[in-house]
């Protein structure tokens, strides 16, 4: 029997820190991907997340400057004490963004934007395995101009998807606002493709967790709601649990 | 002391990181040199085979770690660093592995199934070894793999099912491999680590 878990992945978004922490970042939740608030230190973050019984975490940078060298630092920082598996991005542009962002311990890394270059996903599928490469597919209403099958039309026109270990669905007029995630591309990327797929962007609810699932996500990611529940990911395991779907309660 | 290979496209890092938090000392080694003396290896995985491969034979590897093999030495192959130990793989047919386990990788190729293999999935045990002290007959790991070595009857010491049944932990003698990530398998995972040290 296939008895393969479905994950729940906290994702830290981090930026520059206006003031002094230890990593030289500080951890933010967004709304539509524009920084909304500043929650901490993305050190202790990790830590907090990692001891409720995560299945990975997805760390992010944001920051505007294109990639960041000092982040490597960050993500070597989050090594030190990791037992959990640690996906990566953030203006990913090159190949030595990777393998800088590899070296420095992360197990795979997300790239966004530059997800129609294939000779950068070639080289990190060639020198990583396909299983170290995330696509993150982010887009907004508008982009969709009331038509979710074009969208998808030019994402297979862009030629990645044979390329990819796992794509990651985001409606950024979702992310922040709490009101569930765009499951109209999931279902699509469902029929379409043999990617695992993690949803996320809007998430408010065990309930919402559980249409995702319901919709064939594999994995979904959690950032403004765990700011917002009561309920920690050890909780929201039990609920999802209790609810039928098959979660790893423990290690 | 645990040696462990630092191949550019492997997650030595991690590994390094999860025998330092166990306080067990350990050191990344990127020249075959500092082999000599090892009698406790890790070959980490995240990567290709054929990119293991090359590194493998380019830095001149293949020979001291057949050497320490037949001398005894032991051995962890951590996902490709298990799947290197075999004679090949359907990622790369033209690179050879280490030639250690008579297995060879396969493709998953079931219809309906998410490929990579990307997860926490559980193992089941089917045969004692000192690496599973403390661990029971059935637990979870992490996964993260396209590619799979087939259930062996003679080596396979714990499989996992997804569509196929494949092997999760192989061993023979002093070689042992893990498809998982035991460096990222949070307290399953350190256990595997801690007993290989104490192998």
């Amino acid at each position: 029997m296939i008895m393969l878990y479905r994950r729940l992945i906290p994702k830290v978004v981090v930026e520059k820190a206006d003031s002094k922490t230890s990593s030289g970042f500080q951890s933010i939740l967004t709304r539509r991907f524009e920084p909304h608030r500043v929650v901490g230190d993305p050190l202790s973050q990790i830590r907090i997340q990692q001891s409720n019984l995560v299945d990975e975490i997805l760390l992010v940078n944001r920051s505007r400057s294109g990639f960041d060298s000092d982040f490597c630092n960050l993500v070597l920082q989050t090594c030190e004490s990791l037992n959990t598996p640690l996906v990566v991005g953030g203006a990913i542009a090159k190949n030595l963004h990777a393998e800088m962002l590899f070296d420095s311990g992360a197990d795979k890394v997300v790239i966004g934007h530059n997800r129609s270059d294939l000779k950068l996903l070639e080289n990190i599928a060639s020198n990583h395995g396909v299983q170290s490469l995330v696509v993150s597919l982010d887009y907004s209403d508008k982009d969709l101009n009331g038509e979710i099958e074009e969208l998808w039309e030019r994402e297979v026109s862009m030629g990645y998807l044979s390329l990819i270990g796992e794509i990651c669905l985001n409606n950024i007029s979702r992310d922040g606002e709490r009101v569930g995630v765009d499951l109209r591309l999931v279902e699509i990327f469902r029929k379409e493709t043999k990617a695992p797929i993690v949803a996320g962007s809007g998430i408010s609810s065990v309930n919402q967790i559980a249409e995702c699932f319901d919709a064939g996500c594999d994995a979904v990611t959690l950032s403004t709601f765990l700011s917002h529940t009561d309920q920690n990911i050890k909780q929201i395991r039990s609920h999802l649990s209790s609810l039928g779907f098959h979660i790893r309660t423990r290690n | 002391m645990i040696y462990i290979i630092g191949a550019p496209s492997s997650n030595a890092k991690a590994v390094y990181y999860a025998y330092k938090d166990l306080g067990i000392e350990c050191k990344i080694i990127v020249n075959p040199l500092e082999l000599l003396d090892a009698r406790k290896v890790v070959l980490p995985g995240v990567g290709a085979f054929g990119a293991l491969s090359k590194f493998l034979i380019e830095s001149n590897f293949n020979d001291p770690l057949r050497s320490l093999i037949d001398e005894g030495a032991k051995l962890l192959g951590i996902c490709l660093g298990m799947q290197i130990l075999g004679h090949g793989s359907e990622e790369a047919v033209e690179e050879s592995g280490l030639k250690a386990l008579e297995v060879n990788c396969r493709k998953f190729q079931t219809l309906d199934l998410r490929v990579p293999h990307t997860g926490w999935d559980q193992v089941l045990v089917s045969k004692n070894h000192e690496i599973l002290d403390g661990l029971g007959l059935e637990f979870s790991a992490y996964f993260s793999h396209s590619y799979f070595v087939p259930v062996e009857k003679e080596l396979t010491l714990a499989s996992t099912d997804y569509g196929v049944g494949f092997t999760s932990i192989i061993g023979r003698d002093n070689i042992i491999g893990v498809q998982f990530h035991p460096e990222r398998s949070q307290s399953n995972g350190r256990k595997i680590l801690s007993n290989f040290a104490d192998w």
